[in-house]
């Protein structure tokens, strides 16, 4: 083992780049994005993605699920969509004359869970994937069922056409590693997306990446080393949402075990053996801005919590 | 290393040295190594406030020693600085990544000379050429000698109590905090530890089988100090000059019993005579 690990950590780098490109093959620009995606992967957490209609969230998830060789699944949540559609369900079937009880294994078992317009599935449904995505684990009827690792949920909402919808509650978000936005390309990336998808040939990704590979990257990323400064900033960054002038509700103990997490990875992917100060400043935005409540307050004076957190990260 | 490590020590000492001085030279200054020479001028306790500033002296080099130790790490270029600090923090630990870090480090701070690991503000005051270390040097010096021609000056002079009025009320009511039941001694008896209940009690001594009674009056042992009393008026007053009057007096010979007078008056003669 710890000699795969060694030939893992020696690839990395290379791993990495071919995911990279395998990805810009399909998706045009969007490389933070991308990366923030990876890091969710490499920590093993979720990942929430927000944007527009129409930007390609779930494009960007099939296409990273396809570059590794995992199992996926895709989950178009609806207000109608029951627990047992997402989780699974117990049927009878005959059997050599007698009838027998068989779990049939819903949609959530999977390596990569797509579950598309999260906000729309009825809270219910939404509570039926918490204990999916915090234990790992399907409990259905006596029976509790193991999930393989990998195992991540890559869920995307969109912020507007709220008509219909069931806003996660803040504990379910908590669930979350990374709440990431995409924002719209810039020109040139929109010529090249024109350029690309009105042609004949539809671009095709290659898996690069084996399951066993990304379970030794993500051993490796909980191996990158941290100085105690680093460890010092990011407590003292969540300590500070706490009490921050404008802020509701504070981040959870959560928030820095995922920060710390989210740093180690994205060091790992750029290829450095330890956590910079850069990793913990960048990562800081998806990690926190889900987890902060604002002041009714604040919100109407149009603060956001990326403000919030821009203001704690030059505080410490 | 060893180079830097002597550079530290050096520093560490000269740090010391400053700030033990200018404590010294404080308490010199508010008369409090004077008020422990004169109440303990023949104890090692007279020298308290020149361990007590030599102890600070020391503590505060040994915090200043770790503050600019933090900043040993800065002293790198950046990327080398946070790779350091990081396998320093992890030294413990054992992993893939941190083997490959420790390696790293290892092998990019071989190339780092000692002379590179000291900070040049820690060399030089600022963009000025003045060495700090020959300039912390000089100052101990100078301190020092302030120090010695400073207490050379007061221990030539006459201490009375009266300069540590305050030392000594901060003492008595100290006493009276703690719960001393004893009253001071007006006359500073209690300054040497000696209570003034002791005077006149008598105690008992065995010498040779005989018990003998010691009875011990005040202002007969140790802690018998002077005290400070109003001016007594000493001028001298003119009188009246007197009236001389002779007084005539009694002849020796009538002061004689009347039956021996004729035999004395008859022994001068011939004595006179001379027999």
């Amino acid at each position: 083992m710890r000699d795969d690990l060694i030939n893992v950590y020696k690839d990395a780098p290379a791993i990495f780049e071919t995911i990279k490109g395998e990805i810009s093959k399909v998706v045009v620009g969007q490389k933070s994005v991308v990366e923030q995606i990876l890091v969710g992967i490499l920590a093993g957490g979720h990942t929430l993605l927000e944007s527009n209609p129409g930007l390609g969230k779930t494009l960007l998830v099939k296409t990273i699920a396809s570059t590794t060789g995992l199992n996926f699944s895709r989950i178009q949540c609806t207000p109608d969509l029951m627990p047992a559609d997402i989780t699974g369900t117990t049927l009878i079937e005959e059997v050599e004359g007698s009838k027998v009880f068989r779990f049939e294994e819903g949609p959530i078992f999977a390596n990569i869970v797509l579950a598309d317009e999260i906000n729309r599935a009825s809270p219910r449904t939404q509570s039926a994937m918490l204990e999916a995505m915090q234990e790992k684990q399907v409990t259905v009827g006596k029976n509790t069922y193991k999930l393989e690792e990998p195992f991540f949920v890559l869920a995307t909402q969109n912020p507007i056409e709220m008509e219909g919808t069931f806003p996660l509650p803040e504990a379910q978000l908590d669930r979350f590693l990374l709440k990431v936005f995409i924002d719209y390309p810039n020109q040139e990336e929109e010529y090249e997306i024109m350029e690309r998808y009105t042609g004949h040939a539809e671009p095709k990704v290659e898996r690069v990446i084996t399951r066993r590979e990304l379970l030794s990257l993500q051993q490796l990323t909980r191996d990158v080393p941290i100085s105690d400064d680093l460890k010092s900033a990011a407590i003292k960054a969540v300590i500070s949402t706490r009490s921050w002038e404008g802020v509701e509700y504070g981040v959870s103990p959560r928030a820095s075990i995922g920060l710390i997490l989210a740093s180690k990875a994205r060091a790992l992917l750029a290829g450095r053996d330890y956590v910079s100060r850069d990793d913990l400043e960048v990562m800081a935005y998806p990690i926190l801005r889900h987890r902060i409540i604002l002041t009714f307050d604040s919100e109407r004076r149009g603060v956001t919590t990326d403000q919030v957190i821009s203001d704690i990260m030059k505080s410490i | 290393m060893g180079v830097y490590r002597r550079f530290e020590r050096s520093l560490y000492l000269l740090n010391a040295g400053i700030i033990a001085s200018l404590i010294y030279i404080a308490a010199l200054f508010l008369g409090i190594a004077a008020f422990f020479r004169f109440y303990w001028q023949d104890s090692a306790f007279a020298l308290t406030p020149a361990i007590f500033s030599l102890t600070l002296g020391l503590l505060g080099a040994k915090l200043l020693s770790r503050w600019s130790k933090s900043d040993f790490f800065a002293h790198l270029d950046e990327s080398l600085s946070e790779k350091t600090k990081t396998a320093y923090d992890n030294r413990n630990s054992d992993s893939v990544v941190m083997r490959s870090l420790a390696e790293d480090v290892k092998r990019r701070l071989s190339k780092v000379g000692a002379i590179d690991l000291i900070n040049n503000r820690r060399l030089n005051f600022g963009d000025r050429s003045v060495p700090i270390f020959q300039a912390k040097a000089g100052a101990v010096i100078l301190l020092l000698t302030f120090v010695a021609v400073f207490s050379q000056s007061q221990a030539g002079e006459e201490i009375s109590p009266q300069p540590f009025k305050a030392l000594t009320d901060l003492r008595d009511r100290a006493a009276e905090i703690f719960g001393e039941e004893e009253e001071l001694a007006e006359d500073g008896a209690s300054a040497a530890g000696i209570s003034s209940e002791i005077y006149g009690k008598p105690s008992l001594a065995v010498l040779e089988e005989v018990n003998l009674e010691l009875v011990l009056y005040p202002g007969s042992a140790a802690g018998f100090r002077s005290k400070e009393t109003d001016p007594m008026d000493r001028l001298f007053q003119t009188s009246e000059p007197g009236e001389g009057v002779a007084v005539p007096t009694d002849l020796y010979i009538e002061s004689l019993p009347p039956q021996h007078r004729e035999i004395i008056k008859r022994y001068f003669e011939n004595l006179a005579t001379g027999f």
